[in-house]
């Protein structure tokens, strides 16, 4: 199991690095092409596409890891037992959240692939689009499974949704790796 | 109908369920309760973010871990104190000046404290320099980092309301100006009255050797503002700029990063990116509850009741955000809030990027005040002083926070003026 877990986010990591450093270089030919007065207009909806990838797959690592904003001031408070029982209600909601999304998620792909939808520059099937929304959700509520199983079993990689996760911060500034989750 | 999505969204915020789970089953429920079509959560989901400008926000992400794994945030504090640090309270400016500039590319404050942090903090103490006002200089200073261009809290905020991304990150500098000289003014005073910092002689070599170190890693947010602000690229293409740029002043000049590096690194910004615009994702689900209940008429009825002009309407609204912004994820706030009293400050006759940047500067003093200030935290543990101590020691960084606040919402100009004239 804990191999299959290992293999499969690093498949989603690869998506993502791919897809990120994929934008960087259409940007940068959207920049140097209209700079050299040839503009390429397909880099902008392609760009546009591993956006989507990136960011559904990004938000599924993070319930993986534990790492979406929330507040802990009730778990702080409350005894041990009740605390822990407490820390089983995230990723159960996430689970519920995502159960939908993934559903309604599939019925509109269902309807881009009837119809067939296509992009308006790449002339592509809009479901390129619609894939990563049923797949980022399926990681969301896979990653909230496992992270929730492994808190359970004290196995935890990082505090389980804190707002203000101090210890993981830490954990990145010795790494000098910037913990950039709150983007303001 | 909007009441029901708030009170769900706070039982389970409460209970410690992610602020952006909780805002998605809030407005599912209230979607459900009001049967109202289920669908909309998807849809929103999906078409909030298929969105060109959005891209900036990974990227400006990515250049600011880059920056940060690739020395350059070092060199930028270096090249500050060798040109402020001789003065007197200089290695406070020297903090607020690299505060300013790390915070021109990253566009991060928790990214500020976790690589400028433990640098400004141990040169400050070792000159003299009382650890709990280092710490909390650090820590008011970090939150320069959400107004000054290219927050990424900005961009979301713009991106959300509808408004010219680049008109907004412009408009972002005035009150980014105004904090940093008001927190300059009151170093040089508390240097003078309390005798903080020595003295350093001027050393000229120093200086300029200092200088020419650091000129790739300064030059990087002039370039990138440059050419945001003179129109050659767009925020999204400055982005993407930035992440080329500053990957090869790390990779190439300081060969502090590696191809290993880059890809942990785009990882990371990939899930940072996820989290920060999942919440954008649902609450504009929950923008359509409120657009159905007509929350933002009946907000603006209720302060139209009040009477105020601009300035009163924003001052209230200034009270909101304060709360608001202390007690919960500053991105969050800013989403569930625009929708709501965005039209009621333009009905008051508020210029919406007035509105927008007014809002931006009242939510990121929540980032570095109790209960939940994510930078109070994260100073706290790079300083090892403990977060309470701070606060005190921050109270009169609080103070000229509110001062700035009161300055900026009685005169719009110091958020139109740079708007009109970078833009």
């Amino acid at each position: 199991m804990k191999r299959i877990d290992r293999v499969l986010w690093r498949i989603v990591d690869t998506v993502i690095a791919v897809s990120v450093l994929g934008m960087v270089m259409l940007i940068a030919l959207q920049v140097g092409s209209r700079l050299a007065g040839a503009s390429i207009a397909w880099t902008e909806e392609l760009s546009r596409l591993l956006f989507i990838w990136t960011i559904w797959l990004g938000l599924g690592t993070g319930f993986r890891h534990g790492a979406h904003p929330s507040l802990s001031v009730l778990t702080s408070l409350l005894p041990g037992g009740a605390a822990s029982a407490l820390k089983l209600l995230p990723p159960f909601a996430a689970m519920i959240l995502f159960a939908l999304v993934a559903w309604h998620g599939a019925e509109l792909l269902r309807q881009q692939l009837r119809f067939g939808e296509q992009s308006a520059i790449l002339q592509v099937g809009m479901w390129l689009f619609t894939v990563p929304l049923v797949l980022g959700a399926g990681l969301s509520m896979l990653g909230a499974a496992v992270h929730a199983i492994e808190t359970i079993c004290g196995k935890k990689r990082g505090e389980p949704a804190q707002a203000i996760n101090a210890d993981q911060l830490a954990d990145r500034t010795a790494k000098s790796a910037a913990p950039v989750m709150e983007g303001h | 109908m909007s009441a029901t999505l708030l009170l769900v969204f706070a039982v389970l915020a409460i209970l410690g369920v992610p602020l952006s789970v909780s805002l998605g089953l809030a407005t599912v429920g209230t979607l459900w309760w009001f049967d109202l079509p289920l669908s909309m959560l998807t849809q929103s989901m999906a078409t909030s973010i298929n969105s060109f400008l959005l891209i900036a926000v990974p990227l400006f992400i990515l250049a600011g871990q880059i920056m940060e794994r690739g020395g350059l945030s070092e060199r930028i504090f270096d090249a500050a104190e060798a040109v402020v640090g001789r003065m007197r309270g200089g290695l406070g400016h020297v903090n607020i000046a690299s505060s300013f500039v790390f915070g021109g590319i990253s566009g991060s404050s928790v990214a500020d404290i976790a690589s400028l942090g433990p640098i400004t903090i141990r040169s400050m103490t070792s000159r003299g320099y009382p650890l709990p006002y280092s710490a909390a200089l650090t820590l008011i200073t970090s939150t320069l980092a959400t107004l000054v261009p290219p927050s990424i809290l900005i961009i979301v905020a713009a991106a959300a309301a509808g408004q010219s991304v680049g008109g907004a990150l412009a408009g972002g500098l005035g009150p980014g100006l105004l904090l940093a000289f008001a927190l300059a003014g009151y170093n040089v005073f508390a240097a003078r009255r309390y005798g903080y910092g020595t003295l350093s002689a001027f050393d000229g070599r120093r200086m300029l050797r200092a200088l020419l170190r650091a000129a790739p890693s300064v030059g990087a947010p002039v370039i990138i503002l440059t050419g945001m602000f003179s129109g050659i690229v767009t925020p999204t293409e400055a982005a993407g700029l930035a992440v080329l740029y500053t990957f090869a002043v790390a990779a190439l000049m300081h060969r502090e990063v590696g191809w290993r590096d880059l890809w942990d690194l785009t990882v990371l910004a990939g899930q940072s990116a996820g989290s920060v615009l999942l919440i954008l994702m649902v609450a504009s689900a929950a923008t359509f509850v409120f657009t159905v209940d007509m929350l933002p008429q009946k907000a603006s009825g209720a302060l139209s009741l009040l009477g105020g002009s601009g300035f009163a309407t924003l001052l209230l609204m200034g009270l909101i955000f304060l709360i608001v912004g202390m007690l919960m994820d500053i991105v969050a706030a800013a989403l569930m809030l625009i929708p709501v009293l965005m039209p009621a400050a333009v009905a008051a006759g508020v210029h919406p990027m007035h509105f927008l940047i007014f809002m931006v500067a009242s939510l990121a003093v929540g980032l570095a005040s109790p209960p939940v200030g994510t930078c109070l935290f994260a100073t706290a543990y790079v300083s090892k002083v403990p977060a309470e101590k701070i606060v005190i020691a921050a109270l009169p960084f609080y103070a000229i926070n509110i001062v700035v606040l009161l300055l900026v919402a009685a005169l719009p100009q110091i958020v139109l003026w740079p708007m009109a004239w970078l833009t």
